[in-house]
């Protein structure tokens, strides 16, 4: 093993020069290139981008599930070689395993000993006690981003890594899905990277907001989100950060 | 709050309609056969009347072994068709499954073996015979042979094609959950195969048959096989449409078998 020590000061998370192709049919593909940023214990931060910028790439590189062609992730100061259920992904998809009900879904994996109680209290975490033994294609498409959520947040990850999780849904159930991640971040203090199209959704939810830009997908703004929670989405303060984001999607 | 429980139906499960459809086609051949054996259709010697084929068979398989020529060999000749049926199509299942779930994931395993076993499928099964013959005598062991080889290759292809196929987002989401190689194969690599994998073994199991019979065909003493090749020996037709119902009747019943058998696994049932 390489790995270095844990290093208490290191931030949750550390991005450095991070750049990624693709080789397309003999073509390269630039599609991150130079990414650096940090993420301290707690924060949440909002990934902002066009269609095709980088930003899941982004977040499979943090995952593990994509190794860098140039820079390093670090998870508090440890080089990230391989998944782990450390940095929890929700997938842009649904990911749930159709042969396994909810209840086992989240549990999967987890030592059958402590699992039942554990799930059976994530369940009622994310509203879903009565559901436990349902399949997956028998629950909405809201249901399942809980179930996917409550998977990942049973095992206490340090990092919540998020892919348009609510794209797929319509408004007012994204809506409780916003309160909902809200308030169990707020209790158990995870730091998020969460992917969104939309920068109301990402004003509404990240302390910090990065702007990608396209091809390749290069950091073109960080803007801090420094409102008070819950944020009032026809606040002047948030008007003004959300057209400061759709001025900078825009730009180029 | 919906109720639980009533949530998932299988379609095909419509009660009236899943008793009466399956048994249209076999009422309406029996029908036709009493029909034409009725008429005079063709000559007995050609095609026996339903009665004598019945009674043949109550022979066969209720008589005093020996009282008669077939006499009371059912049971005899079932566990041994049985046996070999077992004997090819575990053996296929061990070879089958696993090569299957390895080449449909690992690109180099796939070109080392591709060429190889494509190869070997364009065989047909029927010249496998006279070298069987040759190392293994004429038997059991030959009769293995023949069915595990002809049922390894639906159950590979059945392997390797679910393999290939799964939603590469379980296997990233299995990973991330913190399960090692050997843990991902077990809990969702194989599961998510699984409606594959269940094709490709029944595949595997009817071609068990076809050539479960073949082998037989060649001079052993026992088995379901060779009850129809002594029967054409001494032109006993009615004790050879009886082994084909016989064959057909345990064929069906072995593949409910397996199906009832692999749904005992979770996978299985919800998927
Ligand atoms: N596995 C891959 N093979 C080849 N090219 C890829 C692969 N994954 C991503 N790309 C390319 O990299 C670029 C970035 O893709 P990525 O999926 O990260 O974008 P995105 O910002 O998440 O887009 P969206 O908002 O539509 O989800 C695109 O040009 C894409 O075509
Ligand atoms: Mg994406």
């Amino acid at each position: 093993m390489t790995s270095v020590s844990p290093d208490n000061h290191a931030p949750c998370l550390a991005v450095e020069g991070l750049t990624k192709a693709f080789r397309v049919r003999g073509v390269l593909i630039k599609a991150l290139e130079d990414i650096s940023f940090s993420l301290a214990g707690g924060e949440v931060l909002g990934l902002l981008g066009p269609s095709g910028c980088g930003k899941t790439t982004l977040l499979n590189l943090v995952a593990g599930f994509l190794s860098p062609d140039a820079g390093r992730v670090l998870m508090r100061g440890r080089p990230v070689e391989r998944p782990g259920p450390e940095r929890g992904v929700v997938f842009q998809e649904d990911a749930l395993f159709p042969w396994l009900t909810v209840a086992e879904n989240v549990g999967f994996g987890l030592d059958a000993g402590q699992a039942r109680e554990r799930v059976a209290r994530m369940l009622e975490r994310v509203g879903l006690a009565d559901y436990g033994h349902y399949l997956p294609r028998a629950i909405s498409g809201g249901m399942k981003q809980r179930v996917a959520l409550a998977r990942v947040l049973v095992r206490e990850p340090a990092l919540l890594l998020m892919d348009e999780p609510f794209a797929a849904l319509d408004a007012q159930t994204r809506a409780g899905m916003h309160e909902l991640l809200i308030s169990l971040q707020q209790q158990l203090r995870q730091s998020v990277v969460f992917v969104t199209h939309d920068p109301e959704e990402a004003v509404k939810l990240a302390d910090r907001v990065l702007v990608l830009s396209p091809s390749p997908g290069r950091l073109r703004r960080e803007l801090v989100v420094d409102l008070p929670r819950p944020r009032q989405v026809d606040a002047p303060g948030f008007l003004h950060l959300k057209r400061a984001i759709h001025a900078s999607l825009a730009a180029g | 709050m919906a109720s639980p429980g009533t949530n998932q139906r299988d379609p095909d499960s419509r009660p009236a309609t899943a008793l009466v459809l399956p048994w249209l086609l076999p009422a309406g051949g029996l029908g036709f056969w009493f029909l034409a054996s009725a008429v005079d259709l063709l000559p007995s010697y050609l095609l026996p009347s339903p009665a004598q084929v019945f009674h043949a068979a109550w022979a066969y398989v209720f008589a005093p072994v020996d009282s008669a020529p077939f006499a009371g060999r059912f049971l005899a000749d079932a566990k041994a068709s049985l046996g070999r049926v077992a004997g090819g199509f575990g053996l296929a299942a061990l070879l089958g499954l696993p090569l299957g779930l390895i080449s449909g994931r690992l690109a180099a395993m796939r070109l080392f073996l591709d060429t190889f076993l494509n190869g070997l499928r364009a065989v047909p099964g029927i010249a496998w015979l006279p070298l069987a013959l040759v190392w293994f005598g004429i038997g059991l062991k030959t009769t293995v042979f023949l069915v595990a080889q002809a049922a390894f290759f639906p159950i590979y292809l059945g392997a390797a094609a679910g393999a290939r196929q799964v939603n590469p987002l379980f296997l990233r989401a299995g990973a991330m959950l913190g399960l090692g190689r050997a843990r991902l194969v077990c809990t969702v690599l194989v599961p998510a195969a699984m409606p594959h994998l269940v094709t490709g073994l029944r595949l595997g199991l009817g071609i068990a048959f076809a050539y479960l019979v073949l082998g037989e065909l060649t001079g052993v003493p026992d088995g379901l096989g060779a009850v129809i090749m002594d029967a054409r020996l001494l032109g006993r037709v009615d004790i050879i449409i009886m082994g084909i119902i016989i064959i057909a009747a345990i064929g069906r019943l072995c593949d409910l078998g397996l199906l009832w058998g692999l749904k005992l696994l979770k996978s299985v049932r919800r998927q």
